[in-house]
């Protein structure tokens, strides 16, 4: 069962219905202004991501492997209702009518009112999470909700999730009543979870990759067995400088791997942003720490999902400064990780004289 | 005999083609006396002398041509929620409300510049930025550029929002606010060929960074107040005299409070305006205390502006298609939102409320949710009985005649919002819940054959729809739908009487203002809509289109 988060309505054709949704768009954002006046930096911002996907991808289970293993970081899980997520009761501290405690400090919340004040709320309390999951059922506008959640201050993306059924997505792709919502959630995505891999077969999941491609070009795909994939991939947090992780044995076995960049010498903005935007599509993720030539005074917060990319100021630095990026990157092979790291190295002032 | 002393000021009789008492004893009359804001007596000048006998009285013929009614009564609206985004002027590419009543459809480019224009002239302060939102590049012509708005006005910061995905659109002097340069490191920050930022954010990083003049905008301390004055005006132009804001304390009761003192209690403000607390945020701030908090309220009520009553909120919307339905559910087999309080709890959330006085009133759109509230009702009846409680079901839209039975057996009452009928229902049948539910939008013949008291409003503005209360007589006289031609359900239409009523006395009932207003009988305030035609005279399908002139608020003309 679908059940709908307000605000986004999934009939996108209906013209009074996209009047509608732009009105309570409006509406939610002045709410969260309201909740949340004051700036925050970027490193203080809590990350948001958001999970969408038709019916039957697999978001749910994906939610229910964060919950169960969410790799040292408090997460709140918003969804429609309870009854969707089904939720492992062994993991269970405590319950009241809007919230489920984990006994692993994750926090399952249903929608309480508007999402602006749910939002609100999750952030104004004294055990506050470390990363926003919203799961956004039937969804046809994923970044409608995105852009509402963003208007409150104390959130930052850090990206937009979809699952994608590699068995169906045609079957769907093809329905001229599905086909809009469905697209729409691909285009929308920086990553694509391409789920039932293995129930698949060869050719469906590479037309599904070719399908994919044609939606959403820049968007990082992972084929996925049991939506299972690395936390960091999905939620895009955690500082491990290193690690490597394997997913169940099928025809498409992943190897996630990271890799890092530090330097001591400031970065060309223009040029970091430059690498930043065309990574290699084995790369899913980067994040990090960035002393920017254009102001040495402070910190910069890089953030890279897949085709998109910032670098915003942050606080003044406080220990020395210096750059230091992680990523996260699917079934890479060294030479094209070191490739990334040379063109880092080109973007330290002084190399272009070298180079 | 004792003689009183003389009124305040000389009585004035208004003189009218008709006047329409909403009172059964003398339905239709010649004049109204009003005396010190109130009204003397209804009737004739002749039959009046007693009172013309006695005291100096001046006759005013400004109504001669026209009719004199109660004045409208929209008994649930959200001035407070949603005025301040009201007057973000819209340009979009269908009809909407705003502040003048319905926004026109805007169909080409040319109409959106036109429009752009208009509003850049209209505003007096030549550095006050312009926003506007609701513009569809796909409908209207493409996406906007900063060169191009830079014509409308080279000073100007001009900050324009679209539909879905929502892009937002600047010009130089907005970039220039922003303090964007072209070295900025956003992406989604887009640029001409030439690297020249081109004023449009695209991308959610951008956009979020694009969201603080829009911002600034909406929490500029006195867009609140300057909103209530607006909807005012909205309210007269419709012919409204009162109204109830059912959401108050969303965000911060003692200033919403302080915004409504400032604008309501200004003489010159042409409305009585109700406010009823949200249920869920007077319990995050009180707690136990809520009751006790809400009970204290009435001191700080008069005639103009004053407390009233509890509201819970139990599902989604009709518009959104969030509301809860029972078997089968929506026909993509999902369905709706519930409330903050779990509905096997509401009973006991209500009692307090019940138990000391304070009229609950229930939101619930569908007939899950009637289910639910009902059976909260019935529990708070089997707890402590009462009579003319008054327990008010907001919306009322998919209902069934059971659940009109068992209302009227519970001693509750509704308010409808039956506009959705005309606007939504043929949308919903398609594409919500399918014909059964959809066709059968707001059963206000049920009600009526049950017996049960029910009143109109509109919900101005959270749903599309305008606030025009002659539109609800209309649509529930009539109910056609959209496409102008059919008839949805037509064994719920209503008759013009009781359509009447449920935007005057009966939408005073539902407020608990009946003893004051609602109808024009003698102690009554005298607050009037006057309109150029009678409701009761023309053809059903034209009274929506009946104009109206404006109000009287206690006495005193408001010209629309």
């Amino acid at each position: 069962m679908t059940a709908r988060i307000p605000g986004a309505g999934p009939f996108a054709n209906d013209s009074r219905a996209r009047a509608q949704d732009a009105w309570e768009l409006l509406l939610g954002m002045g709410q969260a202004f309201r909740r949340m006046p004051e700036r925050v930096a970027p490193s203080r911002a809590v990350p948001l991501t958001l999970i969408c996907g038709f019916l039957g991808a697999g978001k749910t289970t994906l939610v229910n492997r964060l919950l169960a293993a969410p790799g040292g970081n408090r997460i709140a899980v918003v969804v429609n209702d309870f009854g969707a997520v089904g939720i492992d009761t062994a993991l269970v501290r405590g319950r009241s009518a809007t919230t489920i405690d984990l006994a692993n400090g994750c926090i399952c919340c249903a929608l309480s009112g508007s999402l602006a004040n749910t939002l609100a709320d999750l952030l104004a309390r004294p055990d506050r999470p470390d990363v926003v999951v919203i799961e956004a059922s039937g969804v046809a506008e994923p970044q409608g909700i995105a852009q509402l959640a963003l208007a409150h201050r104390g959130l930052r993306l850090s990206g937009i999730v979809t699952l994608a059924d590699a068995e169906t997505l045609d079957v769907h792709l093809a329905d001229p009543v599905l086909r809009p919502t469905v697209a729409r959630q691909i285009a929308g995505a920086d990553i694509v979870l391409l789920n039932k891999a293995d129930l698949a077969g060869w050719d469906a999941v590479t037309a599904a990759r070719g399908a994919i491609a044609g939606l959403a070009p820049r968007a990082r795909v992972v084929e996925t067995i049991r939506a299972d994939v690395p936390a960091d991939v999905v939620l895009g947090v955690g500082s491990r400088s290193v690690f490597v992780a394997e997913s169940e044995p099928a025809p498409h076995r992943n190897v996630f791997t990271s890799f890092a960049f530090e330097s001591d010498t400031p970065l060309d903005d223009v040029q970091l942003c430059a690498v930043m935007g065309d990574l290699p599509a084995s790369v899913i993720r980067a994040k990090g720490i960035v002393l920017a030539a254009s102001d040495r005074s402070r910190r910069f917060i890089l953030q890279v999902v897949g085709r998109r990319w910032s670098l915003e100021p942050d606080e003044p630095w406080t220990g020395p400064p210096r750059s230091e990026i992680v990523a996260i990157a699917v079934n890479q092979d060294a030479e094209v990780a070191r490739g990334v790291l040379a063109r880092l190295k080109r973007c330290e002032i002084g190399a272009q004289v070298d180079g | 005999m004792d003689t009183r002393a003389a009124p305040a000021s000389p009585i004035t009789v208004f003189r009218a083609r008709r006047v329409v008492t909403m009172d059964p004893a003398r339905p239709v009359v010649e004049a109204v006396a009003v005396m010190d804001g109130r009204i003397l007596s209804v009737g004739t000048l002749a039959s009046m002398k007693p009172w013309l006998d006695r005291y100096p009285y001046e006759i005013d013929d400004t109504f001669a041509d026209r009719v004199i009614l109660p004045g409208f009564i929209d008994p649930h609206t959200h001035f407070g929620m949603s005025g301040s985004f009201l007057n973000l002027n819209y340009i979009g590419p269908i009809e909407s409300p705003g502040p003048g009543g319905m926004n026109p459809a805007l169909l080409t480019r040319e109409e959106v510049m036109d429009a752009l224009r208009r509003l850049d002239a209209a505003m007096p302060d030549a550095d006050r930025p312009l926003f506007a939102w609701g513009f569809d590049p796909a409908i209207q012509g493409g996406h906007f550029d900063r060169d191009e708005l830079d014509r409308i006005s080279p000073t100007r910061p001009i900050w324009i929002i679209s539909y879905a995905p929502h892009f937002v659109y600047t010009n130089s002097a907005m970039i220039e606010r922003l303090g964007a340069t072209d070295q900025i490191n956003i992406h989604g920050v887009d640029r001409y060929p030439d690297g020249r930022l081109n004023g449009r954010f695209i991308e959610m990083a951008a956009i979020q960074y694009a969201l603080d003049p829009f911002r600034e905008e909406v929490m500029r301390p006195d867009r609140n107040v300057e909103a209530l004055w607006m909807l005012g005006g909205t309210a007269k132009r419709a012919g409204v005299t009162a109204t109830a804001d059912l959401a108050f304390g969303f965000t911060d009761f003692e200033q919403e409070w302080r915004e409504h003192e400032r604008a309501v209690r200004d003489p010159a403000y042409p409305l009585r305006m109700t406010l009823i607390p949200m249920e869920s945020a007077i319990h995050k701030a009180h707690g136990a205390g809520s009751a006790r908090f809400v009970k204290s309220l009435v001191s700080r009520s008069d005639d103009k502006l004053r407390f009233h009553g509890i509201k819970f909120i139990n599902d989604g919307s009709y518009p959104a298609m969030s509301l809860m339905v029972r078997f089968p559910g929506y026909l993509d087999g999902g369905n709706g939102l519930r409330g903050d309080v779990p509905w096997d709890e509401l009973a006991d959330r209500m009692f307090p409320y019940w138990e000391s006085g304070i009229q609950i009133h229930a939101h619930a759109n569908g007939d899950e949710t009637i289910d639910a509230v009902l059976a909260a009702l019935a529990s708070l009846q089997e707890r402590k009985p009462r009579f003319d409680h008054r327990y008010t079901i907001e919306h009322y839209c998919i209902s069934t005649p059971e659940q009109a039975r068992r209302l009227k057996a519970l001693g509750g009452v509704a308010s409808v919002n039956n506009y959705f009928v005309h606007y939504r229902s043929q949308i919903h049948s398609e594409q919500a819940f399918g014909p059964d539910r959809s066709e059968a939008t707001a059963r206000l013949g049920s009600l009526e054959r049950e017996g049960v008291v029910f009143a109109l409003h509109s919900d101005f503005s959270l749903v599309v729809v305008p606030l025009h209360p002659l539109t609800a007589v209309w649509v529930a006289v009539n109910r056609i739908a959209a496409d102008g031609e059919t008839v949805m359900a037509p064994g719920e239409r209503i008759g013009v009487e009781r359509a009447m009523r449920a935007i005057t006395i009966d939408a005073a009932h539902i407020l608990r203002l009946d003893r004051d207003l609602g109808s024009l009988e003698v102690g009554k305030f005298a607050d009037f809509a006057i309109l150029d035609e009678d409701p009761f005279e023309v053809e059903p399908t034209r009274i929506r289109d009946i104009a109206i002139w404006g109000t009287v608020l206690a006495g005193v003309k408001q010209p629309a």
